[in-house]
Formats: structure tokens, C-alpha cells, sequence
């Protein structure tokens, strides 16, 4: 765990080396602030669009850095051959799979700290101080990032970066929209259908359990039960992907 | 004693629908603590594949490899292993310490003993100066020097270099060379990859010729010029790459 | 590298979506228990659809709301029925969107449609005067059923008027369809057939006028089946009752839901107000009396003191509960 650790710390700092980060922070702090500037509105639906914008920048750009960095983590280090010599060290590759999820969630986490840390001097300048629904919400969005990233890192190891890219956003709009095809499928009598619609649904990670801003920002109150029971869910669906991506990474050729 | 050994080990590649490429057929040799053991051969012979097979990078179709009598995959053998890659590329971002630090921390060293090691290899490698560059700003040559330098941080047993000259000059080829002499002396196993005949020629006890995947021949130069009737390295060389092709009408080509 | 311990690897990722495929069955349960659940719905605008595919169902909203603000600024009021509908669909819990909206049908577009009266009215006259004499002598039923309509408006609204409740609204538009019948016949006079049309015209601005109170009133009503557990859409749908259709049973009603929750001070004077204007003075006292202590007490004062001592709050309102004798 030590070393994956090492490896972890390594890829958050070259992470944070990079430009595409801070370009990326920039115009979400951009886009939150943005929001500020609809005080035309009635104060309650400033507070509303404010909410709306900050959640969603958070979200949008937190998913493109964490499948950016995902897709660099193992790309990168074998364009640039630095996987050879990391490889010859002794860690397994075990180590280098968590090492490089552990480095890119703390990139993620940190961006959004950041992110947040803006929206929430948005709302005490409005004099609403966020409340622990909005952490919850927060929370939950940054675990849906994580397990992009996890997912978008297991791919990294089989699968090219073209392929990886589309099909990282693929899932994200899929796994939006699953529960309503779910939804479709279950009116259906095609028992085949109704089987698949099942598969489908166990399968394809479901980031609307995660989507809770929606319902936050017109006061629904989410209980901790709920928040236990997602959060556990995105901890088995990333362990999920890094098991497969350490499968396909231990027998990669590199 | 055998400090590494490989048995008719063998990597093929497929590249394709029914296409494959034998890089390395059947190699079986072995490598003797405390020498200096060249690897040679022309561009394609496998001398990179071998080598990555080695420290597990790549895992062989068939064959068996024994590092210090252990399974090669096990993790507390590379502990006794420092590698060069050719052409080596490291995180830019980091300075030389860092890089150091970096690979120091893998190998589970005491900062402090990775701190006392940074002062002494950047002194061996003539990179003082460049402690607080990045490097992202070195030259060629100054990311060859802190590669040897990567690759000696853990105090390894094992050594293995491939083409750690590339890119040097002339004055540095003979630092190189000189190091390693040094590091031998002080009870280092080095396994050297080369195109240098010449390098091989001045520092290696033994030497293998690889071509096309096959091993040629393996043994001590003295002992293959006379078996070759050769007069020097390049002449041996030729004839044993000559006396292969003759001999098999082979056209398989190797990879690297 | 093992290749058991490694296919080990993948059965035990692939054995995890037992626990996963479970987890999500107990999500899915608290997802409607917690009325989490959102709503697709495929907008013909790309943007919007595109937002609403990738989780950004409130975003969508705010723009639509943002454009149902534009339309109410310009003044096309009808356009912003369709976005009312589908902001309120895509967020119900958005409480705003309900009440501004019930708000824009039961006075703003009322207003905009009573607006035509006047205008009916000015070219009625204009129209009646160019007549020849025969003609205006024919014409003297529609003038009366102008001037009846005119005064069936006047019932609608205006605090002593009887106003818009419910028990009431059948029988106003049973009049409301006689004179529909009464002008059809007139109109097949061709000598007086200008003037009719006019006249039909303004018979259809009660109509509308009660229209649009009624979908005011059915958009807070229908807001209120996904907000129950606030005392917001109840005041709106008291208080639109109350001051608009003069409807103070139904304003007494919905106040006393409103009260249960927790709600600002005024619903609790708006309701005793309601009491007294539906004859339940007891009430309204007891109401005030409870109101001793609060940011009201000023009025809450006065109002004890006004009903015990002339059993109404103001003298017009003893008027309006006929405790006066004309």
C-alpha cells in the first residue's frame, strides 16, 4: 500500500503540473461565477440558478479532469516509456493500478475543494450559508467522478485512448439515462428484453444514484441512509473497475 | 555461481490474424555473479526483448528465467536489480533528487539514506551542478547520466544497462566505462547491452551474440576469436552472424 | 505474473455485481420512498435536451424559466404556458415556478384579458352610434345584453362584489351561455350583425376572465399534490381564493393547511380574515386571539377589540357580512 502511495503522490503532483488542470479550474470558477450576474432574477431563483450552475460546473468539469487524468495515467507513462523503469522497480502492477487511481481521485478531490470553496463564498456573499444537504451533494458528485475515473483507468489498460475517450463519455450519458430505459424495458412482455433491460442496468454504472442536486436545490432533504447506501455502491463499482483494470494490466505487454 | 539464468526462454508476438514474430527462440544462458556480461547483436536480434524479460516487463511465451535463484516475478528481486532503458525518459516535471527520491521511496530506503545516496551518485555522474534543474531541461546526455544514476540508487547486486552510451560523447563513453570497471570491482553483476563493439570489447569478461532471436554463441571474447577464427570483436561478430544464416537460410526477422 | 491468481482477479470483479445488482434494488426503493426520482423529458431545444441527457435537469429548468421571465417581461403572456408546464415537470418540488406561475394565469393574463372590455365597449357604442334609427331600435336587446355582461364582470371582482366562488361559477356561466344563445339569434339580423359581433366578443371576456382564474387556481392545486409537506402552495392557492375570487370558504380551507406547517406570520392574519369574510367570526376571533403574541399583535389588537366590541373587523366589513342594515 506504501508504494502504491508513492505512486499515487507522483501522479497527483505531475498532474498538478499540468496545464490542462489549471485551464480546466479556471473557466468552471469562470462559469460559477457567471451565475452571480443573474441578480435580475427574484433572490430565491438567483440562490436556485447559483446552486444549479455550481452543482453542474462542479460535475461537468470534475468529469472532464477525472477522465482526462485517467487516460493519461497509463497512456503517458507508455508513450514516454517511464512505465519501463517504474515497472523494473519492485512494485507490483497492482501497485501501479491503485497508486494511479489514488493519485488521480486526489486530483480530483482537489479540484473539487476548489470548486466548491468558490461556490460556497458565492452563497455566504448572498447570505444563504450552505447547509449539510449541499455537502451531501457535493460529496456524492465527487464520488461519481472517482468512479469515472476508476472506470476510464481500467479501459487505460486494455483499450486505446480514442476508444477509451468516447466510450468514458458514452457511459456517462448512459449512465444517466439507464434508469429510464429501465423504466421502458419493464413495460415491455418481450422476456428477452425485460432480461437484457436487467443486465444492462446491473451493469452499466448507474450515475444517477449519484445525481442528487436536482432535488437539493428545491429544498428534498436526502437522508444518510441514502447517502450510506450510495456511497457503498460507488465503492464496489470501483473496485470492480480497478480489479479489471489490474486483470487486463497484468497481462499487458508493455 | 549462476546469479541469472534463463531456459530455452521464448517470446513470440502476435501481431495479427495468424501473424506472429519469434523475438526470442529458445535462449538459454546464463550469467555469472561478478561479471561483466555483454549483450550483442544487430538491430531486431532481441537483445531489448531479453532483457525486458528479465525484469518482467514482458512475460515469456515459454522458458524459464532464475534471478538469484528465485522466480523472476517476485517482487523482493527486483530489490537487488538496478535497470537503464534506453533512451530513457523520466517525469519531467521532477529535478534529479527528485527523480532519485522518487525511485529511493520504491525501494523502501530511509529518506535519509536516499539523501546521503543523491549526494554521492550526482557527485559519480557529474550532475551537481544540474541539482535544481528539471528535467524537462536536461540534455541527452544528462538524462543518460541520471538514469545510471536511477539505476544505482537501491545499491543493487544485479545491473542491467541497455546501450547506456547512447547519446554520450566520446569523454563520457569512457566515464561510463570506467564506472562500470568500478562498480564491478565493488562485487556488481553487469549485464550491458550494446552496439559499441568497442565498449564490449573493453569492459565485458563475457559476451552473447543474439540474431534474428537465436542465440549464436556465448563465452569469453578469447574464446570465441579462437573458435571463430576471428581477429576482433567485429570480425566475430560477422562470422557468427554469417555462419547462422548460412546454416539456418532463416529469414524470420527479430524485434527489439 | 500467476494466471490463476489473476483470472482470481477478474471472477472475484465479476462475482461483485451480486452485491452491486442488490444494492441497486435497495437504492431504487429509497429513491422513490425519498421522491428522488427525476424526470426525463425530450426538449425540442438541443441545448435543453442535451443538458437534460447529461443529469442537468436543473440547469434545464432555470434556462426555460429564465426565457418564461423574457416572455412575461415582452408581454406574451400565452407563451409561457408551455414552459410553465415543463419547468414544473422537470423540477415539481420547485415551488416557485408554481406559484409564479398560478400567479401569471389567475391575475396577470386575467388582467390582460379584461383589458379587452374596455376596448369592446368603446367600438360597441362607436358601432351602435353609426347605426341608422331602425337599426339601433333593433339593436337595443344586444345593448342590453352588453350592459348585463358589463355588470356580470363587475360581480366578478372588487372586494364587496360576490366575486368567483366556486357554488357561484356554474350559475355565471349559465348566463354567461344564455347570452351566448340570446346573441347567436340576434345575429341573424343582418341589419344589426356588426354590432352583435362586437357584442359576442365582449361576452367572451368573462368567460376568458373566469378561465384563467380557474387555470390559476388548477396549477396551484396541481403544484400542491408534489409540495404537500409545505405551507407555501396552500397560502398561494388561500390567498388566490381569498383575493381574487372572493371565494372565502375554499380561502378558509387551504389557510388552515397552510398553517400546519411552518409559515410566516401573515398566513395566520390572512386566514382569520378569511374566517370572518366566510361568517365564521368565532373562528376568525380565535384566530386573532392566537395572534396576540406574534409580529401582529398590533393588528391582532385591534381586530379582537373591533369584532368583540361591533362583531366584524372594519365597518365596510360589517356592511359586507350584512350585519348593517342598508
Amino acid at each position: 500500500m506504501k508504494k502504491s502511495w508513492i505512486i499515487a503522490m507522483n501522479t497527483f503532483n505531475e498532474s498538478l503540473r499540468k496545464k490542462t488542470f489549471y485551464i480546466l479550474l479556471v473557466v468552471a470558477l469562470v462559469v460559477i461565477g457567471a451565475s452571480r450576474f443573474f441578480s435580475f432574477l427574484a433572490v430565491e431563483d438567483e440562490l436556485k440558478m447559483i446552486k444549479d450552475v455550481s452543482f453542474s460546473t462542479i460535475e461537468f468539469f470534475g468529469a472532464l479532469i477525472a477522465i482526462f487524468t485517467a487516460l493519461a495515467a497509463v497512456s503517458t507513462e507508455m508513450e514516454k516509456r517511464t512505465i519501463y523503469t517504474l515497472l523494473s522497480k519492485p512494485i507490483t502492477r497492482n501497485n501501479f493500478i491503485i497508486g494511479k487511481l489514488i493519485g488521480q481521485s486526489l486530483i480530483i478531490l482537489l479540484n473539487v475543494i476548489l470548486m466548491s470553496i468558490f461556490f460556497v463564498a458565492l452563497l455566504l456573499i448572498k447570505k444563504s450559508p450552505p447547509d449539510l444537504q449541499t455537502f451531501k451533494t457535493i460529496f456524492l458528485i465527487y464520488l461519481s467522478l472517482v468512479l469515472m475515473g476508476s472506470i476510464t483507468l481500467a479501459v487505460a489498460t486494455f483499450a486505446t485512448d480514442a476508444f477509451n475517450l468516447i466510450f468514458s463519455f458514452f457511459l456517462y450519458i448512459v449512465g444517466h439515462l439507464i434508469t429510464y430505459g429501465k423504466a421502458l424495458l419493464e413495460r415491455t412482455e418481450n422476456v428477452v428484453l425485460k432480461g437484457l433491460g436487467e443486465m444492462l442496468y446491473t451493469i452499466i454504472p448507474n450515475y444517477e444514484n449519484f445525481n442528487i442536486k436536482d432535488k437539493i436545490v428545491v429544498g428534498v432533504d436526502v437522508t444518510w441512509k441514502y447517502i450510506g447506501q450510495t456511497t457503498l455502491y460507488g465503492i464496489i463499482y470501483i473496485t470492480i473497475a480497478i480489479l479489471i483494470g489490474i486483470h487486463f494490466f497484468n497481462k499487458r505487454e508493455v | 555461481m549462476a546469479i541469472l539464468e534463463t531456459k530455452d526462454l521464448t517470446k513470440i508476438y502476435t501481431l495479427g490474424k495468424n501473424r506472429t514474430v519469434t523475438a526470442l527462440n529458445k535462449v538459454s544462458m546464463s550469467v555469472e555473479e561478478g561479471e561483466i556480461f555483454g549483450i550483442l547483436g544487430p538491430n531486431g536480434s532481441g537483445k531489448t526483448t531479453c532483457l525486458k524479460l528479465l525484469l518482467g516487463i514482458v512475460f515469456p511465451t515459454d522458458g524459464s528465467i532464475t534471478i538469484m535463484g528465485k522466480d523472476q516475478y517476485s517482487v523482493d528481486i527486483k530489490k537487488n536489480i538496478g535497470f537503464l532503458p534506453e533512451n530513457p525518459y523520466y517525469y519531467d516535471y521532477l529535478t534529479g533528487p527528485e527523480i532519485l527520491k522518487f525511485y529511493g521511496r520504491l525501494f523502501e530506503m530511509p529518506d535519509s539514506l536516499i539523501a546521503k545516496r543523491t549526494d554521492e551518485l550526482l557527485e559519480l555522474v557529474n550532475l551537481q551542478d544540474a541539482r535544481n534543474l528539471s528535467l524537462k531541461h536536461y540534455s541527452k546526455g544528462m538524462l543518460e547520466r541520471i538514469g545510471l544514476a536511477a539505476s544505482l540508487v537501491n545499491d543493487p547486486r544485479i545491473l542491467i544497462l541497455d546501450e547506456p552510451t547512447t547519446g554520450l560523447d566520446p569523454i563520457g563513453c569512457k566515464e561510463t566505462r570506467d564506472l562500470l570497471i568500478r562498480l564491478n570491482k565493488a562485487g556488481k553483476t553487469v549485464l550491458l547491452s550494446s552496439h559499441f563493439l568497442s565498449e564490449v570489447e573493453r569492459v565485458c569478461s563475457r559476451i552473447v551474440i543474439f540474431h534474428k532471436g537465436n542465440l549464436l554463441t556465448t563465452g569469453t571474447l578469447r574464446n570465441l576469436l579462437e573458435e571463430y577464427q576471428a581477429e576482433n570483436l567485429e570480425d566475430l561478430f560477422v562470422k557468427a552472424i554469417e555462419k547462422f544464416d548460412r546454416e539456418t537460410g532463416s529469414i524470420d526477422k527479430g524485434v527489439e | 505474473m500467476n494466471r490463476k491468481k489473476n483470472r482470481i482477479i477478474l471472477f472475484i470483479a465479476i462475482f461483485l455485481y451480486i452485491p452491486l445488482g442488490l444494492l441497486q434494488v435497495s437504492i431504487d426503493y429509497l429513491r422513490k420512498a425519498e421522491d428522488l426520482e427525476g424526470r426525463m423529458l425530450l426538449m425540442p431545444g438541443q441545448v435543453a435536451g442535451s443538458l437534460v441527457l447529461g443529469g442537468f435537469r436543473g440547469i434545464a429548468a432555470d434556462l426555460l424559466w429564465l426565457n418564461v421571465e423574457d416572455f412575461w417581461h415582452k408581454g406574451q403572456h400565452y407563451k409561457m404556458l408551455p414552459l410553465l408546464d415543463s419547468v414544473s415537470w422537470l423540477q415539481p418540488q420547485y415551488i416557485t415556478v408554481w406559484a409564479i406561475g398560478g400567479w401569471h394565469m389567475a391575475y396577470n393574463i386575467f388582467a390582460n384579458v379584461s383589458g379587452n372590455a374596455a376596448k369592446f365597449e368603446k367600438q360597441l357604442d362607436e358601432k351602435f352610434q353609426g347605426l341608422s334609427k331602425e337599426a339601433q331600435k333593433k339593436a337595443q336587446p344586444v345593448m342590453k345584453i352588453a350592459r348585463d355582461i358589463m355588470d356580470l364582470r363587475e360581480d366578478l371582482q372588487g372586494y364587496d362584489a360576490p366575486g368567483m366562488a366556486e357554488d357561484r361559477i356554474p350559475s355565471i356561466l349559465a348566463r354567461l351561455d344564455g347570452y351566448d344563445a340570446a346573441l347567436a339569434k340576434l345575429h341573424k339580423n343582418p341589419d344589426i350583425q356588426p354590432v352583435v359581433e362586437i357584442a359576442q366578443s365582449l361576452a367572451s371576456v368573462p368567460r376568458e376572465e373566469l378561465f384563467w382564474y380557474r387555470k390559476g387556481i388548477e396549477f396551484l392545486k396541481k403544484g400542491l399534490t408534489y409540495n404537500r409537506e409545505k405551507y407555501d402552495l396552500y397560502f398561494e392557492l388561500g390567498w388566490t381564493y381569498y383575493h381574487k375570487g372572493m371565494d372565502y370558504a375554499n380561502a378558509a380551507r387551504y389557510l388552515e393547511r397552510a398553517v400546519k406547517f411552518p409559515h410566516p406570520d401573515y398566513v395566520d392574519s390572512v386566514l382569520a380574515h378569511a374566517y370572518e369574510l366566510n361568517g365564521e367570526v368565532d373562528k376568525a376571533l380565535a384566530q386573532w386571539e392566537k395572534q396576540l403574541n406574534t409580529g401582529f399583535s398590533s393588528v391582532a389588537e385591534r381586530a379582537v377589540h373591533a369584532i368583540k366590541k361591533d362583531g366584524a373587523f372594519t365597518p365596510k366589513r360589517r356592511r359586507k357580512l350584512g350585519l348593517d342594515p342598508e
